[in-house]
């Protein structure tokens, strides 16, 4: 018998966190239209559909598994690299000196501004989006 | 001539056997031959001429480079490469021309290594199987080989297996013999997956040791650039080549290590190979199983140390990867708006209108998904429940490894993937979320660690498909990873060159 192979476990050594669980820390399911709403104000992104809004239920669930881990007194991990004192380079310019080239890459530009549709415009009532993305086409 | 390593085919230059014109000509070809498996979004044919006649006069004048000079490479298309499309597979950047290269790819140029083309991925390096591209899915080249053919009966243009993801395009071009190396990006395994399920090299280096200058970020915290050739040793030679400090990156370090050769015949009775019972995961496939004994026993049998370990932590890792991705995701896909590049909506009654048109029509729901879930863990009444947790949890992983790693254990080792490749028709059942969550389940540890890792391929699976193995090495130490990588290579004698 070679020992090496019995280090490899034969069978699995933990199973999946079952999702319907009662365990699980509760949380509510839906997320409420009110939510809904603002997070598609502040990612200017929508949902689409109801299977979106799904998608993100299912999203959160998954997250909820977190809370089953024990972190009291540790500290959030921001960077890997946190042990040590990354380089700073010299406060010297290098480069630059590119407007051209960047503006021609924007599909609407005068000489060098990007031109934007108007501000401080807010995002239209949820009901009168879905009307607007309906006619965008792409 | 195309299934040479890059060691080989760089004496066969040196010597004259061929020029760097006719290489890059017949890789040319071979990408026109294996247009079906849809690995290249762009093929740059003039400039890659340009460049290998460039390195063609260099040889006659007998003054190459180095051991990169006039070897094709391929790019995952999320590295901004000069005046040439970069896409990410995303009808946001469909048309966006970088105006400058990515620090690696401005690297491998100035050894004289010539571009051939731009590869396919999941839109934005988002997923495990390269199906959710603007252009496309990628099909695995091992589809249409005899043993897969014979073995499963199947018919591949109806049938084929997925490369994996989210490099998929970059690891097909490799294993298809159209480019001798290919950067991909490497996130959550983006670049071990796809190399596992395609049978080539694919490493992740430590994260720091390599430029992510001009590679498009997913989660700036994890992502790196990743190499896949077939061989170790050529892994070795570009990551030499890469490494190394960039004063456009300031998240690079200093290897401690130069990567010089690696050592021909390496003495694995010095070291000690940890196995981390916690990697034998539900839904492990049995000859994936059986092929992680096999190495294990190998090791032993050569008179290593090789030792079961535990890394409690693991089965949390996907779930906190899950929260940390979707909100970097959130952050970092809040730069595409239209305005300064890329696709922009019509619509133009406000800023905010047209911001939201522009990213509804240029992201797919794979994207958007992780925008919104990111955006939910990150308002304020979920930052400290989510987003903190998760990073707590991060530590704690990462602190399973270094306790393992100070314990003894030179190198872990792991099965990069749960199976060989999936059939396109069995995996499109779930949505790419449920999939990357199971597919990532190895890999994604490693990010978050910041750790170097490997996937060798070792075997073929009993469909004929191939099967790739992890090595796991501390910080810094990818040159003792490489060197242990190669030892195993030179032993289960994989036919990288069977796409001939």
């Amino acid at each position: 018998m070679i020992k090496g192979h019995t280090q490899v476990p034969s069978v699995a050594t933990w199973n999946p966190v079952d999702l319907q669980s009662p365990t699980l820390p509760h949380q509510p399911r839906e997320v409420p239209a009110d939510l809904v709403d603002r997070l598609e104000r502040l990612a200017l992104v929508d949902f689409r559909n109801q299977e979106g809004l799904a998608c993100l239920e299912k999203a959160i669930r998954f997250a909820d598994q977190l809370h089953v881990v024990d972190t009291e007194g540790v500290d959030p991990l921001d960077s890997v690299l946190e042990d040590r004192a990354l380089l700073l380079r010299d406060d010297k310019v290098l480069e630059g000196d590119c407007a051209e080239e960047l503006l021609e890459l924007s599909k609407s530009t005068v000489e060098e501004y990007f031109v934007a549709p108007p501000g401080n415009i807010p995002l239209p009532k949820r009901e009168e989006r879905a009307g607007m993305l309906k006619h965008s086409s792409f | 001539m195309l299934s040479l390593s890059i060691r080989e085919i760089s004496l066969a230059l040196r010597e004259g056997r061929i020029s760097p014109t006719e290489l890059c000509r017949k890789c040319l070809n071979r990408i026109k031959k294996t247009h079906h498996l849809n690995a290249y979004i762009t093929v740059t044919e003039e400039l890659a001429i340009e460049q290998a006649q460039e390195a063609e006069s260099r040889f006659n004048r007998g003054a190459h480079k180095g051991p990169l000079d006039g070897i094709p490479f391929a790019v995952k298309d999320n590295f901004c490469t000069k005046n040439i499309k970069t896409t990410c597979a995303s009808k946001m950047l469909k048309d966006y021309s970088p105006p400058y290269n990515a620090t690696v790819v401005q690297k491998l140029l100035d050894q004289g290594a010539v571009l051939i083309g731009k590869t396919n991925l999941d839109e934005f390096a988002m997923g495990a199987g390269s199906t959710d591209g603007a252009f496309g899915p990628v099909r695995n080249p091992w589809s249409y080989l005899s043993p897969y053919r014979d073995l499963t009966g199947v018919d591949p243009n109806s049938d084929w297996v997925i490369t994996g993801g989210s490099s998929g395009g970059s690891a097909a071009a490799v294993s298809s013999l159209t480019s001798f190396l290919a950067l991909g990006s490497d996130t959550g395994g983006s670049t071990r997956n796809p190399g596992a399920l395609c049978g080539v090299v694919a490493l992740k280096p430590t994260y720091g040791l390599v430029s992510r200058h001009g590679l498009i970020p997913l989660v700036n915290s994890m992502d790196v650039p990743g190499i896949m050739t077939r061989s170790v040793n050529d892994a070795a030679t570009v990551l030499g080549i890469l490494q190394g400090i960039d004063v456009r990156d300031s998240t690079t370090v200093q290897n401690p290590a130069s990567l010089s050769d690696l050592p021909e015949d390496f003495n694995v009775k010095n070291i000690c190979v940890g196995i981390p019972k916690e990697y034998h995961a539900p839904g492990l496939s049995p000859e994936t199983l059986v092929e992680w004994g096999r190495l294990a026993d190998m090791f032993e049998q050569a008179g290593a140390r090789v030792e079961q370990v535990s890394l409690p932590h693991t089965q949390h890792s996907i779930v906190c990867y899950h929260v940390l991705c979707h909100a970097e995701v959130a952050s970092n896909m809040a730069r595409f708006d239209g305005l300064e590049y890329g696709h922009r909506s019509r619509v133009d009654s406000s800023t905010e209108a047209m911001y939201a048109t522009t990213r509804h029509e240029g992201f797919n729901d794979v994207v958007r998904g992780r925008i919104l879930s990111g955006n939910f863990f990150l308002l304020r009444q979920n930052y400290e429940r989510y987003f903190l947790k998760a990073q707590q949890v991060r530590r704690l992983i990462a602190e399973d490894f270094k306790q393992v790693f100070r314990s003894g254990v030179d190198v872990l080792l792991t099965p990069t993937t749960l199976a060989d490749a999936a059939r396109y028709t069995d995996f499109t059942r779930e949505d790419n979320r449920t999939r990357s969550a199971q597919e990532d389940v190895f890999t994604q540890p490693v990010n978050m660690a910041g750790l170097p890792a490997v996937s060798v391929p070792t075997t073929l699976s009993s469909r004929g498909l191939p099967i790739g193995l992890q090595l796991i090495s501390p910080a810094f130490q990818d040159k003792k990873l490489l060197a242990v990588a190669q030892w195993v290579e030179q032993r289960v004698g994989f036919p990288y060159s069977s796409c001939n």
